[in-house]
């Protein structure tokens, strides 16, 4: 792959999932701080790999494969996550209203503390269910079978309701 | 197939949280300045050893003595020998042999047990290293042990050095085990995508 292609193939890639990414990145950081360089890395690892795509799966499949990875490898380097830090609320959107833009906020800052606190194999699957993947393109992403995406799943999604249950 | 639609609910407030700041364009200008960093410090590292080489000749040449080119000799070929070690202590570790979790869990255990292992093999190269650079010097050019030990050189890569290296070394190692043991666990608890 020449690299203008290359180049081309990447900032598609990510200007599609960036926001995505920025989610899966934030369930194994605990900052928002840790997540950016998190992101910063699995960019890198994105770069890196690129070239050695072939399309035997999806490049969304690819890249959160990667992304997976680059994850995992940070939770085996990063020192014990810290608190949780508040979510701030994205500048761009004005046109919520405030109240329903601090309760969407708080909403989506507890249910990301919960996946926070999922074991890992299970915080994995319930990441990529509510990126809306299917159970196929979960079992691509992990390397699983779709029967044991659809067991981790289901323990997660318990887990999930213990979790916020815990925290009203 | 949808994976489980009762979690639609959670979706939406899952896809409601801010974005990240940096935009694709920015983490590729950061994605550019770190592989030029991961260049320079290649370069830097075979310029320090040519430097090193460079110095050694450059000695010899001016030296009326025959037993500085023995110098030049011990040098490269103690070079050479680090950089076969490294080379050696880093197979298979260069990039996973595909993107599964797998093959990124394999690289990761292997780098790990690479660092440990490196730890006891570096700390006797430098170690060798030293004592082999003080007998050919004793044999070669007939300086004494006492003045050897104590020149600023000695002083600062032996008496000071070797304990920091070794030091940092261990430590380096150690964090390395835990994190192998905390790899090796994950491999064991991801069950089938890590297997």
């Amino acid at each position: 792959m020449t690299d203008p292609a290359r180049e081309q193939r990447f900032l598609t890639l990510l200007n599609a999932n960036l926001p995505a990414l920025g989610r899966l990145a934030g369930s194994y950081a605990g900052s928002t701080g840790e997540r950016d360089d998190l992101l910063q890395d699995i960019a890198m690892a994105l770069w890196q790999a690129l070239p050695r795509f072939r399309g035997e799966c999806s490049e969304r499949t690819f890249l959160f494969r990667i992304a997976h990875n680059r994850c995992i490898n940070h939770i085996a380097r990063r020192r014990p996550m810290e608190s949780l830090q508040a979510m701030e609320l994205d500048p761009a959107d004005d046109t919520r209203p405030i109240d329903q833009a601090l309760g969407q906020a708080q909403d989506s800052a507890r249910l990301l503390g919960a996946v926070q606190r999922l074991p890992l194999i299970q915080r994995q699957v319930i990441v990529l269910a509510l990126e809306d993947m299917d159970y196929q393109e979960i079992a691509s992403v992990l390397g699983i079978s779709e029967t044991n995406v659809g067991v981790r799943l289901n323990r997660a999604r318990t887990a999930l309701k213990k979790l916020m249950g815990e925290r009203p | 197939m949808n994976a489980m639609p009762e979690l639609n609910e959670l979706r939406q407030q899952w896809q409601t949280q801010p974005a990240p700041r940096a935009d694709a364009a920015a983490l590729r200008k950061r994605v550019a300045a770190d592989t030029r960093a991961n260049t320079r410090t290649l370069i830097a590292l075979s310029f320090g050893t040519l430097l090193i080489i460079g110095a050694t000749v450059f000695n010899a040449a001016r030296s009326a003595h025959p037993g500085a080119w023995f110098a030049v000799v011990y040098t490269v070929a103690f070079a050479l020998l680090v950089w076969l070690v490294a080379m050696w202590l880093s197979r298979g570790t260069w990039r996973p042999r595909d993107e599964s979790m797998a093959a990124c869990l394999d690289v990761s255990i292997r780098r790990c047990r690479s660092v440990v292992l490196a730890a006891p093999i570096g700390i006797a190269l430098y170690i060798a290293g030293l004592i082999g650079s003080l007998i050919w010097r004793q044999k070669l050019l007939g300086l004494e042990w006492q003045q050897m030990l104590n020149t600023p050189a000695m002083i600062i890569a032996g008496w000071i050095g070797a304990p920091l290296y070794s030091i940092a070394m261990l430590i380096n190692a150690q964090l390395h085990r835990r994190r192998l043991a905390f790899l090796e666990g994950l491999r064991r608890q991801l069950g089938d995508g890590a297997e």
